[in-house]
Parts: structure tokens; sequence; C-alpha cells
């Protein structure tokens, strides 16, 4: 055998091998022209709402299903399967429900089938991770399209409870015949119907061409977890990913140059607190006290650390419209802008002063602990440099998520950088980080107890009338201002990478995407 | 030969016990309580009681584990508190993803290190061999999660012809899924086809100054079949060892790429499976890739034998 006919036949089968691959590589970039792809950062998890606690889960579970109420971008509710609803007694509940609702599988929804699902959530045989429904005693239907709460006290911020997506209202015979495969073969009366889901692909849903707010523009909606936020964002600029949930702080303002960013007001709160435990605090050890126990010493933090200038160099050009004064947001019914001109101007001497006076004219040694987000980890660079202007030396530490946890519940940190998302509802901000009750574990890690505080707290929680409640919660917010506790920084945006073919998405207060709606249908051209 | 292979399972048997008993404990050790991590810091008190006792974490550890070991013992590794679905199910979803990564990169390594190793060895000291251990170097040393996001930066952005992230289903994108996997396992391969590489040369240097290599010379036979049949065939037992191990390095190594390219790998899951404290995952994952690293080292061992038979295993 010669050299030369080898060596040809090796370059054929080399070249028709090149040729397959780019046949086979034209072929997959075939996809829906009318379909959006949306990145997350995470894998999900379940696709069962009852089940569901992870916001990427949740993300997909809202275009699947409908809750009985929702949220409006000030936190009032709207309805959603419930047309009309009506508090009869202070503890005593009744929604009318939509009668034109159809599940996927044609059958159509009655009141049978929200009371099932809020007596699924109730069951202790359920076993559900987190039960949304504490404040209920009973629920049951009290005509075709009628749904009747009885509570076990009065309880304000039901509306809100009933809006999470844990609630979503789900069709009782296909979950009891799929059993555990309901959480990765979904039916639901949402906007999209599920179509599959693959591990290296994603989550694919199509149109609900019979979803009560009409038919959806899209035709498919493709949900794919892209771990590494720097690759989504250059894929978003490839084309390939429509949406982008959370950039990078560092890329918006190229990516909004590009036209490729849309920023929206958030409600997750950002802040930094004091441990105020009097012996859990590890600066005890050192100093036999624990220094944020005296107002002075907090004031005097507050008055180094310029708040504004850090939020500024964290997202550029949007700190004025993101910068927080207190657990609620601005953007909520319930919040005041008085607590605006409670807060102190940075005074460099004036710290000083106030430190000596305390007794720390030398400043202390001690750690700030910090979240292990981009943005967190700045805030708490920033906050550490303005704190060696006054002599105070602070470490820095970010464990990860379970760490800083553990921390967080037993106390031991000095001041920390956290943050806060729940409910709009403004319950859900005052009452886990501000209530006595609530200290440790639950939320008020600033371990901050004020009776008055606590007093508002609860009668506001028992409060119907919002007018009322709100006067409740500005006096909440203001008291608690005046104890300088927190050093509220900002309401983390939510900035969306998105694709100028996008039109018309809206993302909640919560950060939840919004396909269909009663105002907006999105649609790619 | 029997005999060897069933004394090295029998001696494997108390290293997996003793990787499961270690992962355990370390997983016990790291502050961070499952159920809160994953409840959340709004959970009610009594939502983390009544889920703590669900799980059996109210039980003492040395109950937990024993619990633990019968339960793998029948072959059933559990139900991930995440997920809440059998980790049996979960891992042997996505192994599939991570072995075919690992074995694909391993191919793209041995195709780059063994000629570039040989022609160093060939032309030792000239400029050849400099520039190819520079490129070795600079494959060992370079990190991979900056190779792969330089890789999808050139190839998925700059010029399109590669897809960046994610994975098709075979029966829908058939061997499209190819394309999906050349950059993985290119990003994956740079590392220990540097290490490879060296091996090879320094391997392939000690025979070439063989006497018999000499005789084989002498006796005119030609310079390439020397160096194939006489020369790699010799060099390649301490290059095969190193494959051996380099496997196991590769399922490592998959962590970082999986995440970088978005692969629905075990490798990314274990990673998020220790984020959220998910203990009955990480075991079940930490078991299946101790077996499968032990199963990779034994297979070695019995191809030592096939290619040299003087090792002799009696």
């Amino acid at each position: 055998m010669t050299k030369a006919p080898r060596l040809r036949r090796l370059l054929r089968v080399g070249l028709s091998l090149v040729l397959l691959l780019g046949l086979l590589s034209s072929g997959l970039a075939q996809s829906n022209q009318n379909r959006l792809n949306i990145a997350l950062a995470k894998d999900l998890v379940t696709l069962d709402p009852t089940f569901a606690m992870d916001n990427y889960s949740q993300q997909v579970i809202d275009q699947v299903f409908d809750t009985l109420v929702t949220y409006a971008s000030d936190g009032s509710m709207q309805p959603r399967l419930a047309s009309s609803w009506e508090q009869v007694t202070p503890t005593q509940w009744t929604f009318q429900i939509r009668e034109d609702v159809v599940f996927h599988n044609g059958r159509a929804l009655t009141a049978d089938d929200v009371v099932w699902t809020m007596e699924r959530m109730l069951s202790p045989e359920t076993n559900v991770p987190r039960q949304h429904l504490f404040m209920v005693e009973n629920v049951s239907a009290t005509g075709p399209y009628e749904v009747t709460f009885e509570l076990t006290e009065q309880f304000a911020p039901f509306l809100s409870v009933l809006a999470n997506r844990a609630l979503s209202i789900l069709p009782s015979e296909v979950v009891t015949e799929r059993g555990a495969e309901f959480a990765r073969n979904p039916v639901g009366t949402g906007p999209f119907k599920f179509v599959s889901w693959d591990q290296g692909r994603g989550v694919l849903l199509e149109r609900n061409d019979a979803y009560f707010l009409g038919q959806p523009n899209l035709q498919e909606v493709l949900f794919r977890a892209i771990p590494e936020t720097a690759v989504a964002q250059q894929q978003l600029e490839t084309g390939d990913v429509d949406v982008v949930a959370d950039l990078l702080p560092d890329d918006i303002e190229r990516l909004q140059a590009a036209g490729l960013a849309d920023i929206a007001a958030g409600n997750s709160y950002y802040y930094a607190l004091f441990n105020l435990h009097p012996e859990t605090a590890p600066i005890v050890n050192d100093l036999g006290t624990n220094p944020f126990l005296d107002r002075r010493v907090r004031e005097a933090v507050i008055l180094a650390f310029p708040v504004d200038m850090a939020v500024q160099a964290v997202y550029p050009g949007l700190g004025e419209q993101i910068r927080a004064y207190g657990p609620i947001p601005p953007t909520n019914w319930a919040y005041t802008d008085e607590v605006e001109a409670l807060w102190p101007q940075p005074n460099i001497e004036r710290a000083k002063a106030l430190l000596a006076e305390a007794g720390y004219p030398n400043g202390f040694e001690t750690e700030i602990l910090s979240m292990n987000d981009a943005a967190r980890l700045a805030m708490a660079q920033i906050l550490q440099n303005s704190l060696s202007q006054i002599g105070i030396t602070a470490s820095l530490t970010s464990p990860d998520f379970g760490l800083l946890l553990e921390r967080a519940n037993a106390q031991t940190f000095d001041i920390a950088v956290f943050g806060w998302g729940g409910s709009p509802d403004p319950h859900d901000f005052v009452f886990p980080l501000l209530h006595t009750d609530r200290r440790g574990p639950g939320g008020n890690n600033a371990y901050y107890s004020n009776a008055a505080v606590d007093q508002l707290i609860d009668e506001a929680s028992r409060e119907a009338d919002p007018e009322i409640r709100a006067g409740y919660y500005s006096e909440v917010q203001q008291l608690f201002m005046q104890d300088l506790v927190h050093i509220p920084l900002f309401y983390k945006p939510s900035v969306l990478g998105i694709a100028p073919r996008v039109q018309g998405l809206q993302v909640d207060p919560m950060g939840f995407f919004r396909l269909v709606t009663a105002t907006a249908n999105v649609s790619v051209n | 030969m029997l005999t060897f292979t069933l004394s090295r399972i029998t001696s494997a048997i108390p290293v997996i016990i003793l990787v499961t008993l270690f992962a355990f404990l370390i997983l016990f050790l790291t502050p961070g309580d499952p159920v809160r991590v994953m409840l959340g810091q709004e959970a009610r008190a009594e939502d983390v009681q009544r889920v703590r006792t669900e799980l059996g974490l109210d039980k003492p550890v040395p109950l937990q584990y024993l619990a633990f070991i019968t339960r793998v013992a029948t072959g059933d590794l559990g139900e991930s508190y995440k997920y809440r679905r059998p980790v049996a199910t979960m891992i042997f979803e996505r192994l599939p993803v991570t072995i075919v990564l690992a074995l694909s990169s391993l191919l793209v390594s041995i195709l780059i290190a063994v000629p570039l190793g040989i022609i160093a060895a060939l032309n030792r000291g000239k400029l050849a061999d400099t520039l190819t251990m520079v490129a070795a170097l600079f494959g060992v040393s370079a990190p991979s999660f900056w190779i792969a996001l330089m890789l999808i930066f050139f190839f998925a952005y700059k010029i399109d012809i590669f897809p960046a992230t994610g994975l098709p289903p075979f029966s829908e994108a058939g061997f499209g899924v190819i394309m999906h996997l050349v950059l993985p396992a290119f990003s994956l391969a740079v590392i220990s086809s540097g290490l490879l590489a060296r091996i090879v040369r320094s391997s392939m240097l000690e025979v070439l100054s063989r006497d018999y290599m000499r005789t084989a010379r002498a006796k005119g036979v030609a310079r390439l079949a020397v160096v194939v049949k006489h020369g790699l065939r010799n060099a390649l037992i301490p290059v095969i060892t190193v494959i051996g191990l380099q496997l196991g390095g590769l399922l490592g190594g998959a962590v970082v790429t999986e995440t970088v390219f978005a692969l629905p790998g075990v490798g990314r899951m274990a990673v998020e499976a220790i984020q959220s404290r998910d203990i009955p995952l990480v075991q079940g994952i930490v078991l299946v890739l101790a077996i499968g690293i032990i199963a990779v080292n034994l297979f070695v061992d019995v191809l030592y034998s096939l290619i040299d038979p003087r090792v002799n295993h009696g």
C-alpha cells in the first residue's frame, strides 16, 4: 500500500466529519422564534407549589399555576382566581371564585379545588416544609364558586399569605393520580402549560390558549439554569438567551448602554445591623461588654458611614432611587417619608466625639459579617473603610450561607450586612425583623426589643382598615429609626438583562416575571 | 489474576466505609443547620422543629450514621432533603453526563498530550521541546474556570461555532450533543494534558536511552517504528497510571466545568448539595464517586499486565 491513498482517505473522512458536525449544529440552531428564553441562576427544585420554597422554582410555578389573589406594585392586593373577597367578621373571609377558569387537562376549576389545595397544605400528613396557613382554623366551600376561611385570630396580612405561590390552586385528581411525579409533571390553570423538564435543557412551557385572562402572545417559554452569570450575560448578547434574572452590578452600566438591561424597583431590604445581644456578641470577650448597646456608639458608626456614596458606588446611577430608610420600601403603601429627615447626616468629627464620650476614644476591634454576594460584600468593605476613620478596626468575614445563618441565628456576630425579602405586606417586614418575639433565629438578628414597637406591630396585624394600619406602621418606622439599630442601605433593584426583541415584560415587587396579567402580555419579535 | 482482582475488591470495602464516614463527619462538623438552610431565615420555630423530626435530624449523630450505613447496605441511598426525591435516581440521572464529560476530556487530553510528549522527547533540548513544555506548564497552571470562560468568549461569543451552555436531550439533538461537549471537554482537558505531556516526555526519554532501542535501530528498524513499537509501548506504563489517577481528578474538575457550561452533571449537583447541607445527597454522591474511582484504579492495575507481561500479580 502506498502512502498517498491512505492520506487521501484520511482527509476525506476528516472532511466529512467536519461537514456532518456543521450540519448537526445548524439543525440545533433552529428553535422556535416565538419562544422566550429565560436564564435562571440555579437548578429548579420542584414544580409542586405546596413544596416550593426557592424563588427559581416559584418563577416557573407562577407561569403554570394561579393563586387566589396577587400583589400590585405598591404591595396592595389584586384579584387573580378570586374575583372578589370580603372580611365578613374579624376572623372570617369569603372569596368569590371566577367561573371561567379551566385546568390544563380541560376540567373547570371550582371552589372544591381551592378547598382541596388549602387542606393539602394544612394536613399534617402532607408534611409541608413551611406551614403558610398557620392562622387558618377551617376552610370550606360555601357555594360552587365560594370559599370561606375561618381564622384562629384576626390576621390583617391574610390576603398576602394567599398570594404566596405555595398556595397556587391545584387539580386534586391529577395530584392524587401522579403522586410525587406531579412535582415534575404538573397541571395548573396558568397562562402556560407544562411540556417537559430536561436537566440539560431546562423546563419548556407552551401557551394555554384557554387562559382566563386571554391567550398569551408567546408560543413557548423555556427556563434554563445557567449558574455562571458572566456566561448568561454573554448569551444574552449573542441572542441565545432573552432574559437574565440578575445581572452582575459591574456590568449593569455597559449592558444598559447596549440596550440590554432594564431596572425595576425591588423589594428586598439590604441593611447593616448591630448585634444588641449582651452576651453572645464576640466583642464582649474583648471588651467585657457589648459597646453597641450604647446608642452613642451606634450613632458614631452611622455618622462615619456615608450610605449615599456607598450605594452610589455599588449601583452607579441608581443611588437615590434605591436608597433605604427602613425595612418598609418607599413603593409600599405603608411607607412614611418622615423617616428620611430623622436619619443622621455623615459627620466624622461628631462621630469621634461620641465615641470618646462613650468611653472609646481610641476605638476598638470588631468584625463585620457579610452575606457572600457582590453588592453586600462591596457595602461591607466601604463600611469597614469608614470605621477605620474613627479608629474602629473591623475585619470582614463572608462565609457560605449555611455558616452565615448559623452565626446569625446564634447571635454570634458584632456587625453584619444582611438582606430581607418577603411578601410586600408591611407586616412581613416589621414583624420578623423588629418584634421581640422574633429575636434570634426568627429574623430579628439585631436582638432588638422595644415594647412600644411590639405593641404597634401587634395592633396593626389585627387592624382591618388599611389607613389605620398604615398609621401604626408609620409610628413603628419612626420609633425604630430613632433607635439606630439598623443602617438601612438599599432595596435591591431587580436588574434584568433583557433582549430588545422582548416587549412588555414586567417584574413584580418580589422580582417575579409577569408574562401574562390583566394588563400585560409579553411578546417577542 | 482472579485472586488479585478479588483481593483488591475486598480491600476496597473498608476504604469506601471510611470515605462515607469522613464525608458524614465533615458535614456534621461544618456549621450550618440543614433545616435552617432549607427553610430560610424567615422560618417559624414550629416548622423547623417539625421538619427536623421528619428528617430524623433530632436523633444522635452516631445513630444517624448507623441508619445511613444500614440503608446503603440494602441498596437504598435515601431521599434528598431538599428535592424530596430518591438520591439514587437523582445521581443516576446525572452521572452519564459527568462520565461522558470525563471520558471525552480524557480522550482529548491523550490526543493532545501523547504526540506532544513524544515530540518533546525526540527533540530534547531543542526549540520544539521548550515550546511544548512551556505550553504544558501553561496548561497545568491555568485555572480551569478561566480557560472555560475564555473558550466561551472566543468560540461561543466572538465566533459563534459552539454552543456555550446546556446539553439538549440525546433523543432530540442526536449527535448534535457532541457540539455541546466540545468546549467543556477541551477546557477540562487542558490541565490534564499539560501534566500528561510532561509524564509522556520524561517516560519517553528514559525509554529512548535504553539498550534495546539502540539495538533495534542498529538492526535497521525505521526510526518511527522504533519509537512507536519499542519506545511508546514501554513508556506507557507510568502514563497509564497517571491517566487512571487523572480520571479521579477529572471528576473533581467537572465541578467547575459543569457550573460554567451549565451541564447537568453530578459535580454541579454536589456543590449545590453541600451548600444546602443536603446530607443524604452529598453522601450518595461521595459514595458513588468513591466506588467509581476505586474501580478505575483497579481497572488500571489490570491493564498493566496486559501492556507489560512482566507485571505479574501472582
